[in-house]
């Protein structure tokens, strides 16, 4: 803690995800950005505490709508996470409901 | 000449120029200024009175307020930047770190720990201050002037400082994450997603182009800060990347600390001339 090597902005983006969320209505599906998802205009605003540093995390993530009584139909994820070891695809089929089955895919080249 | 002598002749030359360095003050005095300054803008209203949720809290932030005000103005001065750096520290390594204080565990906060304890082993006061006034004043009829000249060893700590950061930076960065551009993709995704310059972030293949001038840049200046003959090209192209952080990404004051800390690199008896000179000195002879 005290003699720390510099790594500024090495986690910068680590836990941000880039790809979309949908929600799978009766209607039809309903895309959404992860901004959308979280209802802030940018991810400067986002805690440290609703990253995603393990798939799981998708949930608190979308807490949003997750935790909306009013929304029950499935909403799924397909993306990247940053992590510190670059990109890693992130594929989620019901992340409110079954956070656990959230899963990495490959490290992009 | 054998390799003894001359690896003895290197380490004298490096004891000259480090612990035995002595010289004029005024580059100390005014990073002692700016850095005070730019303590001031960091947390000044994070740790306003009117802030505070504690007793606690609340002595801290007069700590802060009474002790960055002395380090401004040169007051008590190696007194002052003691207790901004043990303020500093305080906030950063404890109430950061231990308590969790969010913001204040960053690298940027931690480069102003260094700098204020390395200022407060310097005599950083004898110019520009309250101190080197009243020490005029108190001189008899151009008597016992105090000198704006001493021991320059905090100095070099500083500069040296400066080359470490950029040296282990570019090796946290010498990997294929960062290289590919990935890395970089994403210290701008958070702050550029939903912003007017989204775009800036699917880059292609100008990411990994970027991603690799920067860590050459960062090996570069770790070296060629302390190589004189490069200066007039090193140190702007230093300054450069800074200004270029500071437009780009939300560095806060990491930028401008060290755009302040190149001051360490300088010459200290060419900046006391240069500052004589623009104020009208030049035709006299100058006193160090």
């Amino acid at each position: 803690m005290f003699l720390r090597e510099w790594v500024m902005f090495s986690g910068a983006g680590v836990g941000l995800v880039k790809g979309r969320f949908t929600l799978h209505r009766a209607d039809g599906a309903v895309t959404l950005s992860p901004l959308e998802v979280l209802a802030l205009p940018s991810y400067l605003a986002l805690p440290l505490d609703r990253r995603i540093y393990e798939p799981a995390d998708l949930k608190t993530f979308a807490a949003r709508i997750c935790d909306d009584p009013r929304e029950t139909v499935r909403l799924s994820f397909e993306g990247s996470v940053g992590t510190f070891s670059g990109w890693r695809t992130l594929t989620a089929h019901d992340v409110c409901n079954e956070p656990a089955q959230a899963h990495y895919g490959d490290a992009h080249p | 000449m054998s390799p003894i002598s001359i690896a003895s002749e290197r380490v004298a030359d490096f004891m000259r120029w480090g612990a035995d360095a002595r010289g004029s003050t005024r580059p100390l005095g005014l990073m002692r200024i700016a850095i005070s300054i730019i303590v001031f803008v960091r947390f000044g209203n994070e740790v306003s009175l009117y802030q505070g949720d504690s007793l606690w809290f609340v002595l801290l932030g007069l700590a802060f307020f009474g002790l960055t005000s002395m380090m401004l103005v040169g007051y008590m001065t190696q007194a002052a930047c003691a207790g901004v750096a043990l303020t500093l520290m305080t906030m950063h390594f404890y109430m950061g770190h231990m308590l969790g204080h969010p913001g204040w565990v960053s690298h940027h906060v931690y480069l102003l720990v260094v700098s204020v304890s390395l200022l407060a082993l310097s005599p950083c006061g004898r110019s520009f201050s309250w101190d080197r006034y009243r020490a005029l004043t108190q001189a008899q009829h151009g008597q016992n002037i105090p000198p704006e000249y001493g021991d320059l060893w905090p100095q070099r700590l500083i500069a040296l400082q400066l080359a470490a950061l950029y040296f282990w930076a570019a090796v946290d960065k010498t990997n294929w994450s960062f290289l590919s551009g990935q890395r970089l993709e994403q210290a701008f995704i958070w702050p550029y997603m939903g912003r007017e310059l989204e775009p800036v972030i699917s880059l292609g293949a100008i990411l990994p182009v970027l991603a690799i001038i920067v860590v050459v840049v960062e090996y570069v200046l770790a070296f060629a800060i302390f190589v004189r003959r490069w200066w007039a090209f090193i140190l702007p192209m230093g300054l450069a990347l800074h200004a270029v952080f500071y437009v780009l990404l939300p560095v806060n004051t990491y930028s401008a600390t060290m755009m302040v800390l190149y001051l360490a690199l300088l010459d200290p008896d060419a900046v006391h001339r240069f500052l004589d000179r623009i104020q009208g000195h030049g035709h006299s002879p100058h006193r160090l």
